[in-house]
Formats: structure tokens, sequence, C-alpha cells
């Protein structure tokens, strides 16, 4: 069947459109469609696959982080140690005091512990 | 034309008949192994680790926390270089040098690796394991092809060996999962660990993974750090003074707890011999026993003032009651018992029995309470029964059964023989005595601390076991034993003391050992307020068997800076 598109207004559009014919193609349209499908599918596979991507850089990057971040912690706890604290006191000249005075709230004068 | 189109239509047929066997073959028969080959290929999967929850000390600095060392390995199959030079290379990395045989240990060393990277029948063998960070880099910048290392949880112990018995250790199980031993990872092994978490997903060639299938994830819950009453300054104070109290007064070995009377809460608690738990393989089991916890002991005179208690709390003796049978030995089924210096003090006090440390005139106190009485008394103050403190490892001496009492059994226990405790059974039961009368549990742990949340976990508050007055009546006499006592040229004028010393044979093979003694003192201060109460146990001291001379002097060096530390002034004497 031959088909014609008709301008609006013409005057074959009275007759065509009693008689029922559509006014575009069809078959233009499904490969339209399906063109448009094909590239979505095609887009996002891609894009997908990309984030897959990213995703697998960002967890290298939390391995990295969680990795340093193990490192630094460890050295914070070791720095948080009394005992080398201690140890090292003496060589950065603090001495344990060997007498120690106490403050009454009444006194006047200090009292020593040696009475 | 029909013959042919027939043979045509067999062969057709037939080939057809062929293909569908031989997809049966593939789709069917061999689909299931197949499917699992193609399921390897693109399948993913991993271990979300739960980190070991870290014990932190009272001020929330860590006592041991969740650390990563490395395993190092061989792949041998990649080993391109000599095994010897390897070795070589290697071996300084895994012997300390501070060793006093380190030349002749590395030379083992070398020849242990050399013999693993030559081994034949295996491609992979681990060469050495707990390789810290720096130790890797160092090893990693040597460029070994064939030389890699694989990630393994450790435990970091800032303070070396310091609480070691608090702690106890990580090990593994049968089975090859990290488990908590004794302590504090014994005893909260379940709530540290944590659980693993799994990831399930599908991933392309390269290991990109694919993002519209199928993924599951099954999140890790990390494990709960633990914070405790453990004070790192008392800890640390506690632990050197021992160590010199050892050696100072020559003890096989020794202990020291210091806990606040009022809630039971545990704030030091220190034993040598000790170990090491980042190398916890290195020591023997006996050395993992808390002695503070498991090592039964009679416990001598510093038991008087739980009988003493008893006693008053009975109703059976006031602190001005007077012993009319401490003029002499005290005669008992035919036993005699006797003071511990031969010395005998007619119409004694019961102030002046726990001041003089008599015998005698406990063995009249506990005549006067009776078995059923001292019985259900040291019941009450937890003599023979587990403390319930959250350690790991806690064992109880069996308290006589009650219709199994003789006289002498009785009257022998007054004065801490022939009755058996631990540590920490006495410090709780002393506890009782400064804390009004009310009998605390002992606990390590303050609170459990998760991600943004935390809970409380304190001890009840306590059972009374004998009236305020009593208790009362029982400080003031431990006041005045510190003062007046075999003690007193130790006592620290100023402070408010209450204490007393315990000076105990050892029973061997059904009789007591003539010279070896276990010394000890127990004391809480201020006596009306107090802020610790304290043990300290020397076993088998040389320099000295009494406790007066050894334990007491060691207990007045560690409240010395106790007192500064915990803010407690000396009360004016010359008032």
């Amino acid at each position: 069947m031959k088909r014609r598109y008709l301008r609006k207004g013409g005057k074959g559009e009275t007759e065509k459109s009693k008689k029922g014919i559509p006014l575009f193609n069809k078959g233009i349209f499904v490969w339209v469609l399906l063109f448009i499908f094909g590239a979505i599918q095609v887009y996002f596979a891609i894009f997908v696959s990309a984030l897959g991507a990213d995703l697998q850089t960002l967890e290298k990057k939390e391995a990295q982080v969680t990795e340093e971040n193990k490192v630094l912690r460890s050295q914070l706890i070791e720095s948080t140690s009394l005992a080398k604290a201690s140890e090292n006191s003496e060589s950065l000249g603090f001495a344990k005091s060997k007498e120690t005075v106490f403050l009454g709230g009444d006194d006047f004068v200090a009292q020593g512990n040696n009475f | 034309m029909s013959i042919r189109l027939r043979v045509y239509t067999i062969l057709f047929v037939i080939l057809f008949l062929v293909l569908l066997g031989r997809l049966f073959y593939w789709q069917v028969y061999k689909g299931g192994s197949l499917s699992a080959e193609a399921s390897n290929q693109y399948k993913y999967g991993r271990t979300l680790e739960a980190k070991r929850g870290d014990i932190l000390a009272s001020d929330s600095t860590w006592l041991t926390a969740s650390g990563r060392t490395w395993l190092i390995y061989a792949s041998l199959p990649d080993i391109k270089n000599n095994p010897k030079e390897i070795a070589e290379k290697l071996a300084p990395f895994f012997v300390d040098d501070e060793e006093e045989d380190y030349r002749s240990r590395l030379l083992v060393e070398i020849d242990r690796i050399n013999n693993l990277l030559n081994k034949n029948e295996v491609v992979w063998v681990p060469l050495s394991n707990k390789i810290e960070e720096d130790a890797k880099k160092q090893i990693e910048s040597l460029n070994i092809e064939g030389i890699g290392f694989d990630p393994e949880e450790t435990r970091i112990y800032p303070e070396g060996s310091s609480a070691a018995h608090i702690l106890g250790f990580v090990g593994k199980d049968s089975e090859g999962e990290s488990k908590g031993y004794f302590g504090l990872e014994g005893y909260y092994d379940i709530t540290l660990s944590g659980k693993p978490g799994f990831l399930s997903r599908n991933a392309d060639a390269q290991g990109v993974p694919i993002i519209l299938e199928d993924e599951r994830r099954i999140s890790a819950i990390q494990g709960v750090n633990l914070l405790t009453n453990i004070n790192k300054s008392v800890q640390l104070t506690i632990e050197k003074k021992l160590k010199e109290g050892i050696e100072k007064y020559g003890a096989v070995s020794g202990s020291v707890i210091v806990a606040n009377p009022k809630d039971g809460s545990i704030l030091g608690m220190a034993s040598f011999p000790s170990y090491d738990p980042a190398s916890y393989w290195d020591y023997g089991d006996t050395f993992f026993n808390n002695p503070a916890i498991f090592s039964s002991f009679e416990p001598g005179s510093i038991f008087k003032v739980i009988v003493m208690a008893s006693g008053i709390d009975a109703g059976v003796v006031k602190p001005e009651t007077k012993c009319d049978a401490c003029s002499g030995p005290y005669k008992v089924d035919g036993y005699s018992i006797e003071t511990w210096n031969g010395e005998y003090r007619p119409d004694s006090t019961m102030v002046d029995v726990i001041v003089n440390s008599d015998n005698v005139g406990m063995a009249f106190v506990s005549e006067k309470l009776g078995k059923e009485k001292m019985y259900d008394y040291l019941k009450k103050f937890g003599i023979g029964d587990l403390t319930g403190i959250d350690l790991q490892g806690e064992m109880s001496p069996k308290l006589r059964d009650k219709g199994n009492w003789s006289n002498v059994d009785l009257a022998t226990s007054s004065f801490g023989q022939g009755v058996a405790t631990t540590p920490i059974q006495m410090v709780r039961a002393v506890s009782a005595i400064a804390n009004g009368g009310i009998l605390p549990r002992p606990q390590v742990l303050d609170k459990i601390v998760g991600e943004g949340w935390s809970e409380n976990v304190k001890a009840d508050s306590g059972i009374r076991v004998v009236s305020e007055e009593a208790a009362r009546d029982v400080t003031m006499m431990m006041v005045a034993a510190a003062k007046k006592g075999e003690s007193k040229w130790t006592y620290k004028k100023g402070f408010k003391i209450a204490g007393k010393t315990g000076t105990a044979q050892i029973p061997i093979a059904g009789h007591y050992d003539e010279e070896k003694t276990n010394a000890s003192f127990v004391g809480f201060a201020p006596y009306d307020n107090p802020k610790f109460i304290m043990l300290v146990i020397l076993q088998e001291p040389s320099s000295s068997p009494w406790a007066s001379e050894t334990a007491a002097p060691l207990w007045y060096s560690i409240a010395n800076d106790l007192f500064a530390f915990f803010g407690i002034q000396p009360e004016n004497e010359y008032n």
C-alpha cells in the first residue's frame, strides 16, 4: 500500500483520515525505538562497567587509607605508653620529688609529712 | 529423488540426535561442574574482618589494642636468587640482636630459612610471622623475588608486659581461630571478638565488580572495647615496687592488689613472676595463671580481722572484752596454741589481741563464736567461694564442710591457719570492713564501649555481712595495729591507715615448714573514707620471715606513692 504523509489542512486530510490510514510510518518508528533502546543499553552497559571500575578504585583507596590508618593508630597507641614516658622522663630532665609537702586549708605555712 | 530425500532426511535426523545428545552432555550431564567452573571465574568473595576490641585503662588509654603485623612467605617457584643468599639477607630481621647469643641464633636462623627455601614438595612456605611494619618495608626494599607478605591481626601492648595477668593473651583455638585466654581476654572473649562478615559478588576477567549482578554482603560486627578500672599509674607503681620488693626481701614470688573498697573496682593487680603476653608462647603454662585470683594460701594473721568482725557482729565479744584465756598457751583437744613471740598478756582486750596479733586471744574469740557461726560468717565473707571477679582463671580453695570442724580447726582458723584463701578473697573480705560491713564484688571492667555507645557494667552494690558498728570497731583495731603493732616502725605518721600484718607458715606434707613463711600486709586508707585497699603478699621472703619486716614496709612504700596519687592528705597529729 502506498503511504503518504499529508500536510495539515491539505485536500486529502479529510479523505485519508476517514479511511484510517496512519499519519506516520510504523516501521520507521519501531526502528527508531529499537535504535534508542539499543543506544541506551550500550550507554548503561558502559556506564555500569565504568561504575564497577570506579567501585574497584574506591575500594583500593579505602584499603590503602585503612592500611595507613592502622599504621598511624599503632603509632598513636605506642606513643601513649606511660612506661616509655617514664623511662624517658629522666633523660628529659624530670625527676621524682623526694618530699611531698601538704598544705592544709587552715595552715599558714606548708607542713612536711616527716613529722 | 525420493531415496536421496530419504537419505538426507535420515542423515539430518541422525545429526540432529547427535547434536541433541551432545547438548544434553554439556548442558545436563556436565552442566553442574561447568557451571561451577564458570562461577569460580566470575564469582568473587572475601571475608570482612572484625577488629578485636581494645582493652583500655581508666583514662581511656590503651592497655592492649588490635594491631597488624605481617607473615612473610616464600613462593618457591618464583625464587630466582640463591636460597642461601636470601636466607642470609632475611635472618637478621627474625632474630633479636639484643639477645646474648645473637651470633649463634643468627646462624641457626639462616640454616632454618635455607632449608625451607630448598624444599621440593611444596610451592609456598611461611618463613616467619609477627613481622613489624618497619621490618616489612626494609625487607621489601631488598627486592627479593618470590618473597611476599600476608597481613595478620595481632595485639599491641604499649605498656609491654605490664598487667599481663589481668589482660591474658590472644592465641589460636583448635580450628586456628583467634581466641582469648586467661584474664580479660578470656573472660570477655565473645564481647571482644566481634563477628567477621562476608562479601560475595560477580566480577569480570579483570576483577572489576559487575554492579548489576547479584551481590551479597553480611556486614562484620566489630568487637567491643573494654574500659577497665585499671589505673595505669597505680599499675606501673605496684609492678615496679613489687619487683623491687621481691629482690630486696629475697622472696620467691609476690602479689599486690589495689582496689576501691567501696565498689570493689580493681585499680591495679600485679604478680611476679609474670610473662609477656606479646610472646606468651615463650613461657610455660604455669606463668599464665594469675596468682592473685588463682593461688591459695593460708592467710595467717590478716585473717584475724575477719574473725574478730564476726565475733563483734555476733555479739560474743566487744572491743573492750577482756580475754580470760590469754595468760598462757591455749589448750584444745590435746594441742597447745601459743602466741607468735611466746609473750602472753593476761586480760588483754580485743583491741590488744589485734594489736599484738595474739593467737590465744583469737582462739578465745573463736571459742565464743562457735563452729557453726564461724562457718556461717566465713561463708558470708566469701571465704571458700569464687569472688566472681571478671577475670578468667579464678579458683577458690574449699572451706571445710560445716559439720567437719573440730575444736582445733575452729581455734587455728581464727588466726588464719588450717584455712585457705586466695589473695582476691582476702581483699574482698577486708573491703567489707573498710566499707562499713558491706561486701563488694571485685570487678575489673567499668564500661563496655562500642561505636558511639557505651554501657556501664558496674557490679551490684554488695551485701551486708556485718553491722556498720562491728566494721567500725574492727577498723579502729586495725588503726591501732598499724600504729602500735609489730610493724609500727614502718608506720607512716600522719596518715589515716588501718592495717594488719600476717605471717603464715607454709603447710607441707601434713606439717608446717619450720623456716619458710608467707608474709602479707592488708590495709586501707584513709580509714574513715577509704580511697584504696591494698594487699601485699610475699612468698618465702629470705631476708626475714616476718611480715612486719618485709610485706609491711613494701606496703608503706607503695602507699606513699598512692597517697600523693589519690590526693590523700595527712592528718595533723600535733592537734
